[in-house]
């Protein structure tokens, strides 16, 4: 879809290129991620997609065409483009924002208004609240989620993103990053993602390329970035916490456990208790007639207020998705002093629970996976 | 209008008119000076703070007065002449000066302040030596403007017969002689020009001094 | 009371000088507002130009307004009356406004142009769309500076032979008549203040509320 072929750029006036001789490959409906430290080339990389820099040398080809003899505006309004500081313009509305390509495009305004709508929707946020508000009077999370949306209005096959996500706080980013992840499944757009972030790069990408002074130094799966590390520079750059890093690769759904035991709002306290005995456990998940999840009760409060409606001890629990990644639930279960964390639909329905020994279970055979890895060098 | 002409005007009259022009400027800027000063740097204080917006939106339509009808408001109460002429001008000089000095004062960097009184330095020495040198540009670039609008409404001073450059202006207009309007105008626009650079220079080389 | 009574005796020749007061300053703001925001606009990526043409202007501000106008009626073209008037009158609002507009387009913020071009916006397109409108506020702090000090210079235009409010108060200087003047001086003042204030509802009107939050405190 995207292809890079030995491309080189050097600004006027320095010495060494500010990327060197790169060659990339990004297939379609995948996420690539280039990662590397500061001043590596990256967003230089990224910027030579849309020819917002031009190369000093090698080819471009995007969907099979060559894409330097393109008019530059054309192509760019058919490549989504989202930026760290999104670059939201302050003086047009949210829907305003979100018309800019389609308007470009001399698109009818029905179609637009549709458009913005349903673009809207996709992103979570309510169209008849939201369109008509201006920059200045959204959050900083509401702002990245417009500037996704804006770059997707015309429904472009191909997104460049250069560190979206950065300049929010890091509550807002997983949360944004998650939303995106999802949307992703539905949106299968080929995205060429930069950060400088290897946490985010392994969450996120499909692919990573690791760059170094504007060269690739290795382009792989994150599982292969996380233990098959191609020189030291990739090791030194993924760093020693591998084991920890891999929870951001490991999705809920991996090792959450099915089947549990639950009670429902209409049982009577007797039977609550029961439930909770068979399963030897000191609480129980509460779910309503539709399987919605409503909380837990714990044993002994049960037992200690026998009296009062049993109800009155159900207690709110957090939740996490089931194709969240490990690293959300264990920070969301360390966050909360939970042992276990229930996982629920979009709906919230129940599905499952993960556990806490069950995540630290991971951790050991990573650790462990590492430690093999690590051992031919200390032979 | 030949050269001949020009060059009388220059040698008969100019000279006189042109001290009288300077004395005029300098007499009224200094006494601007001295009276706006103290009073941006009262206004610029933490108890006016909350009037602050309504005092400089003051300003700022008190400077949307034509000079004309501030010379001219000042006749029917001092009469006509050289003193009536600098209350004027004195007056219509205070107000850029006063506003720059409290933007000045009221623009600065709160974290240098907070500094200075953090290790303990009293209020006034904060005054004279944080603020003050750090807003001089700003409170030199109003002394400018207010010194580039004095010499132009000193032109004007004539015409409640305090002399000056305006006597030959506006005795070359009335009189339909060239030579005079031109001469005229042209020693007050270097007069201002002079000022004005030499302020700039001023003001330049203070602000590399703080840089 | 004096003035008072002036003001009622006469009422049509006040009216027509504030009429030929306003002519006066409505082609003058016209005419440099067509010239100088163009200057503006084509001098927005040229540094070097722009500070060559902004010293010319700061140059004209710091000649006295008076000896302004004593300049060019000796200059054949332009003479006595409107034509010095007017050119006299646009040569002052240069700096303000061009000023204003050159600052404005240059300090829109990077990554909104960069935003745009990268969504596909021809250069035209950015301007027009993006970095106009959004130094529309700035613009408009310039043209209200202008149109303020323009109210004040004509006044000095009737040494020239314009006709106009500065009548009133330069002929009560040499009659001596208190009332003229004050009138002229209340007259023209309103003038300024209403131009301030047409000035400042022009440009709640036309410039997008998205850019005026900071000023209203309503946005976060
Ligand atoms: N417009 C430019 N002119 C000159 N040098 C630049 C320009 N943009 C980037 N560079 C240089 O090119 C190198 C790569 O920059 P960049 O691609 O922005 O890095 P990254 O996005 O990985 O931090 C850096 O050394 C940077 O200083
Ligand atoms: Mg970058």
């Amino acid at each position: 879809m995207i292809q890079l072929n030995k491309i080189s750029k050097t600004y006027p006036g320095k010495s060494s290129p500010a990327v060197d001789n790169l060659s990339l490959e990004i297939d379609k409906g995948e996420i690539c991620v280039l990662v590397g430290p500061s001043g590596c080339g990256k967003t230089t990389t990224l910027k030579m997609i849309n020819r917002l820099i031009e190369p000093s040398s090698g080819k471009l080809f995007i969907n099979g065409k060559n894409a330097i003899n393109q008019n530059p505006n054309k192509l760019r309004q058919d490549i989504g483009y989202v930026i760290q500081d999104i670059g939201l313009f302050p003086h047009m509305t949210v829907a305003e924002n979100i018309a800019t390509v389609p308007k470009l495009k001399d698109w009818e305004q029905s179609k637009i208004d549709q458009r913005v709508d349903e673009l809207l929707n996709l992103i979570g946020l309510d169209p008849e609240n939201t369109k008509d508000n201006y920059p200045a009077q959204l959050s900083g999370g509401q702002k990245q989620r417009i500037g996704v949306a804006r770059a997707m209005a015309v429904d472009p096959p191909i997104m460049l993103m250069d560190e979206p996500f950065a300049a929010v706080d890091p509550i807002t980013r997983t949360q944004l990053q998650n939303e995106f992840l999802s949307l992703q499944k539905k949106i299968q757009k080929t995205i060429c993602f930069v950060t400088h972030d290897i946490d985010e790069a392994i969450k996120m990408g499909d692919k990573i390329a690791i760059l170094n002074q504007g060269k690739l130094v290795q382009y792989d799966t994150p599982e292969n970035i996380l233990f098959n590390p191609k020189n030291e520079f990739v090791e030194d750059f993924v760093g020693s916490d591998r084991s920890l890093k891999v929870l951001n690769l490991l999705k809920v759904n991996e090792i959450m456990k099915e089947n549990i035991p639950t009670a429902t709002t209409d049982s009577s306290a007797e039977e609550v208790l029961e439930k909770i005995n068979e399963s030897r456990q000191s609480y129980i998940l509460i779910i309503d007639k539709e399987e919605k999840l409503v909380g837990y009760v714990n044993k002994e409060r049960i037992k200690n207020n026998k009296d009062k409606n049993w109800k009155d001890n159900i207690k709110f629990s957090q939740v996490i998705s089931s194709d969240a990644s490990l690293i959300d639930a264990l920070t969301r279960l360390i966050q909360n002093n939970q042992s276990i964390l229930p996982v629920t639909s979009d709906e919230n329905n129940l599905i499952g629970i993960v556990r806490l020994e069950d995540i630290q279970d991971r951790i050991a055979d990573s650790y462990q996976a590492e430690a093999e890895l690590e051992e031919p060098e200390v032979v | 209008m030949t050269l001949q002409e020009i060059i009388d005007t220059l040698i008969n009259n100019a000279p006189s008119l042109i001290i009288e022009h300077l004395q005029l400027v300098f007499l009224s800027v200094g006494l601007a000076i001295l009276i706006a000063l103290p009073l941006g740097i009262l206004l610029s204080r933490e108890k006016f703070k909350p009037y602050l917006p309504t005092i400089i939106s003051f300003f700022n339509i008190a400077q949307g007065v034509p000079s004309l009808a501030v010379i001219a408001i000042f006749m029917p109460i001092l009469g006509i002449g050289f003193t009536s002429a600098v209350v004027a001008l004195t007056i219509y000089a205070l107000l850029p000066i006063i506003r720059n000095t409290l933007a000045g004062l009221g623009n600065l960097d709160q974290d240098i302040i907070e500094a200075a009184k953090g290790m303990g330095m009293p209020a006034g020495k904060v005054l004279l030596k944080i603020e003050l040198p750090l807003a001089l540009p700003v409170i030199i670039a109003g002394i400018q403007t207010a010194t580039v609008v004095t010499v132009g409404t000193a032109i004007l001073a004539d015409l409640i017969g305090a002399g000056g450059l305006g006597r030959m202006i506006f005795a070359g207009i009335s009189m339909f002689e060239p030579a005079r309007i031109l001469v005229g105008s042209l020693l007050s626009a270097i007069i201002a020009i002079s000022l004005d650079q030499a302020l700039k220079y001023i003001q330049t080389k203070l602000t590399v001094q703080f840089q | 009371m004096d003035t008072i009574e002036y003001f009622i005796d006469n009422s049509s020749h006040i009216a027509d000088l504030t009429i030929q007061h306003l002519i006066l300053i409505g082609i003058a703001i016209i005419l440099a507002l067509i010239i100088w925001v163009s200057v503006g606009v084509a001098i927005r990526n040229k540094d070097k130009t722009a500070n060559t043409i902004l010293s010319i202007g700061s140059l004209f501000m710091s000649i006295p307004s008076v000896a302004l106008y004593g300049i060019l009626v000796t200059i054949p073209f332009f003479g006595l009356r409107t034509r010095s008037a007017v050119f006299g009158l646009i040569l002052y609002s240069m700096i303000p406004i061009v000023r204003n507009v050159y600052t404005a387009l240059n300090e829109v913020d990077p990554s909104i142009i960069e935003a745009a071009k990268g969504m596909g916006m021809s250069e035209k397109q950015i301007l027009k769309e993006i970095q106009l409108p959004l130094a529309l506020p700035v613009i408009f702090a310039g043209v209200r500076v202008a149109l303020v000090m323009m109210v004040g210079i004509a006044t000095l235009a009737v040494f020239i032979g314009e006709q106009n409010l500065g009548q009133l108060i330069q002929q009560g200087i040499s009659r001596t008549r208190n009332d003229m003047v004050i009138t002229g001086a209340i007259m023209v003042s309103i003038i300024a203040i209403g131009v301030d204030l047409l000035i400042g509802y022009l440009k709640k009107k036309i410039v997008s509320p998205g850019l005026l939050f900071d000023e209203n405190q309503g946005g976060r």
